[in-house]
């Protein structure tokens, strides 16, 4: 026992400098404990392999980080369409919450390692005058796709798409992150200084975020990355009230409870909820999912309903409602369950949305609304409404793709064809595998799983070796329409510079640059 | 007045002793951890380059913005200064019942190594650790 106990303590300690009577502290091992680790998964190998990655977001990033780790003669590529790394590290978290862009120190140690890791920005993949994935499989011994969702899902009602005022939580992010994609009119579509009332429909951690953003002291935000420009129209804006719409109950809220507690800590901010959409919410089958025998989850749900039955100020009826929205001080947070949008009223701008009141059917798990009978309407006024109802991914070209969940066929991460046969060599990773849900640690994961099968196909030498060059890579994109100027890591380091220095004379982490035009020119500088 | 400077400077910080192992592998892979009194427990484990793999650790950098940092305090839970907040309960619900255990299981990046943890043993979970 002493001697197993002394032969390991040996080990432990042989390689630390010596110190009078044997104290060892914390800062005698390596701080720079990230590199020169080895995985004991290595795979050596004489053959030569080539990775491309599209899309250097969170997935696209732990896949390109786990190959590098794990395997010994290897380049990997990653392709962005946007001149910055990061997807929506730094296009969808909040700027209140800059804990989660951690992830960007982890994306400078692998991107500095140019002999086996090369960023090409600014690069389009697919049709449209990008990179054929045929011209990528030509090059690469293997293709992993990454580029997570584009898109959102829609309410599907009648003027969704021409009356102004109506946005997904997608483009609030996009904007008030300062989004390069532009795809948010502000004058006419946002135009926050016009909205008192905003109807959110869709409860999940997105739209917590997006209420913060309009809530929050605009100045408790400014030393962090919001752009500015989002900051001077934020200080206009006078938000008297939010209606956070669930088409379930309450028992089914997606929001976790740290994000409704950060809400109801907000100064000057009371939230709401109604008196029957609570007690509706609580069928049996609903509060059979709160039981901790049900799932593993059910004693967080539970303490999550409590929190909203506790901390709500509980309002008896729709006149009561309206009494509340209409007092002019203080901003009212309300928490609505069981409705369904059926309905946009407005001419040009929307002016308000007509909800069909729901009940829950179903079993434990698996609780379905259902409209009431007779029908009940209950109209609610804003001027601004948020479709906060999910992400979307698109199709690429050469690519199966499942137009339901819009997400792209796979067995744990191995792409497969339009016959359900996985296809050596072609990957995806991220959302546009699982699905536009889950942040950060649950994207690692799925990488790692990603990783789990291209590590079986190098094992089992079914994937072609490859020597494709810097150069060939170079050729193969600018002899694409769409590509014009490639931004590599380099590049990206002279613009992040620029946005930290900028920020820094502004009491600010960092002033992103908004458009794309001025990210090239600083690229481009030497 | 150099001399009494350098002289001033401390040369040994408090160091604690505690055992870590991974879960389910205590027989194997136990290892003794040195740790600097004041480091949370999340930096002391990230740092230690003895513990391999230990990727899905601390992601949000001890916000409590995730729960990756949750390990199981098998002895010298009561000695912990830091008592739950009602923040860190709130990760908690976060994990399923399998992951959180009620007197167990604490989030790393809250706790702060003091002299009263010595001899604490501490397991992290599987889920910790990157799988291959």
């Amino acid at each position: 026992m002493l001697q197993t106990f002394l032969r390991s303590k040996q080990s432990l300690t042989h390689h630390l400098p010596s110190r009078p009577f044997g104290f060892f502290v914390a800062q005698d091992y390596n701080p720079d404990f990230k590199s020169c680790l080895e995985s004991q998964h290595l795979i050596k190998s004489d053959k030569d392999y080539r990775f491309a990655v599209v899309g250097c977001g969170p997935a696209g990033f732990y896949c390109a980080k786990q190959i590098l780790k794990n395997v010994a003669n290897v380049r990997v590529d990653i392709f962005d369409r946007n001149p910055h790394p990061f997807g929506l590290v730094r296009t969808g978290v909040a700027p209140d919450h800059p804990e989660m862009k951690k992830i960007e120190k982890d994306y400078e140690e692998v991107l500095k390692d140019t002999e086996r890791c090369q960023f090409y920005g600014n690069v389009w993949i697919g049709a449209n005058g990008g990179v054929s994935i045929s011209k990528l499989k030509e090059l690469y011994s293997g293709v992993i796709l990454a580029y997570g969702a584009t898109s959102e899902r829609d309410l599907g009602l009648p003027s969704e798409k021409s009356l102004l005022g109506i946005l997904s939580s997608r483009q609030m992010a996009s904007w008030y992150n300062g989004s390069l994609d532009k795809d948010v009119l502000y004058d006419q579509d946002l135009a926050l200084e016009q909205v008192k009332n905003v109807v959110i429909v869709g409860n999940g951690n997105v739209a917590m975020d997006i209420s913060r953003v309009l809530m929050k002291d605009p100045e408790k935000m400014a030393p962090h990355d919001i752009p500015t420009p989002v900051l001077e129209h934020l200080r206009k804006t006078r938000i008297n009230s939010i209606s956070l719409v669930g088409r379930r109950g309450a028992v089914q809220s997606a929001f976790t409870i740290k994000e409704i507690r950060e809400i109801s800590r907000i100064p000057d901010l009371t939230m709401y909820a109604l008196k029957q959409e609570l007690l509706d919410s609580f069928t049996e089958a609903s509060e059979r999912e709160q039981h901790p025998d049900f799932s593993v989850h059910a004693r967080g749900i539970q303490r999550r309903t409590e929190f909203i039955k506790q901390t709500s100020v509980i309002l008896e009826n729709e006149e009561q409602v309206r009494e509340v929205v209409e007092r002019k001080e203080g901003r009212k947070f309300i928490l609505r369950y069981l409705n369904k949008p059926v309905e946009l009223l407005g001419e040009q701008r929307v002016k308000g949305v007509k909800f069909e009141r729901m009940r829950l059917e179903g079993s434990a798990g698996d609780q379905r609304a259902v409209a009431v009978e007779p029908k009940q309407v209950t109209t609610m006024d804003c001027e601004l409404l948020i479709k906060s109802i999910g992400y979307k991914s698109q199709p690429i070209e050469g690519i199966t793709f499942n137009t339901k969940t819009h997400t792209v066929p796979n067995l744990m991460g191995c792409v497969l064809n339009d016959k359900d046969e996985p296809q050596p060599g072609l990957y995806v990773a991220g959302w546009l595998k699982r699905g536009p849900s889950g942040i950060i640690d649950a994207t690692l994961r799925d990488s790692v799983e990603t990783f789990r099968i291209i590590k079986h196909h190098l094992d089992n030498e079914m994937l072609p070796e490859k020597h494709t060059k810097p150069e060939d890579v170079q050729k193969a994109i600018l002899e694409n329409a769409a590509n014009h100027q490639v931004v590599d890591y380099g590049d990206w380091q002279k613009i992040d510079a620029v946005e930290r220095q900028e920020g820094s004379s502004r009491g600010k982490s960092r002033e992103k640059i908004l458009h794309k035009e001025e990210m090239l020119s600083i690229s481009k500088k030497v | 007045m150099k001399a009494i400077q350098y002289l001033a400077q401390p040369r040994f910080t408090r160091s604690v002793t505690f055992t870590v192992y991974r879960q389910n592998r205590q027989q194997e892979e136990s290892l003794q951890v040195n740790a600097e009194e004041g480091k949370t427990l999340m930096d002391v484990l990230s740092e230690c380059k003895q513990i391999k793999e230990l990727d899905e650790f601390g992601l949000c950098g001890g916000e409590l913005s995730c729960h990756t940092c949750r390990v199981h305090i098998r002895q010298g839970y009561a000695k912990i200064g830091q008592k739950p907040t009602v923040e860190e309960e709130d990760c908690f619900s976060l994990l399923g019942r399998v992951d959180y255990i009620e007197g167990v299981t604490r989030m790393a990046c809250q706790i702060k190594v003091s002299k009263e943890m010595e001899g604490a043993v501490i397991e992290i979970p599987d889920e910790a650790f990157t799988q291959l």
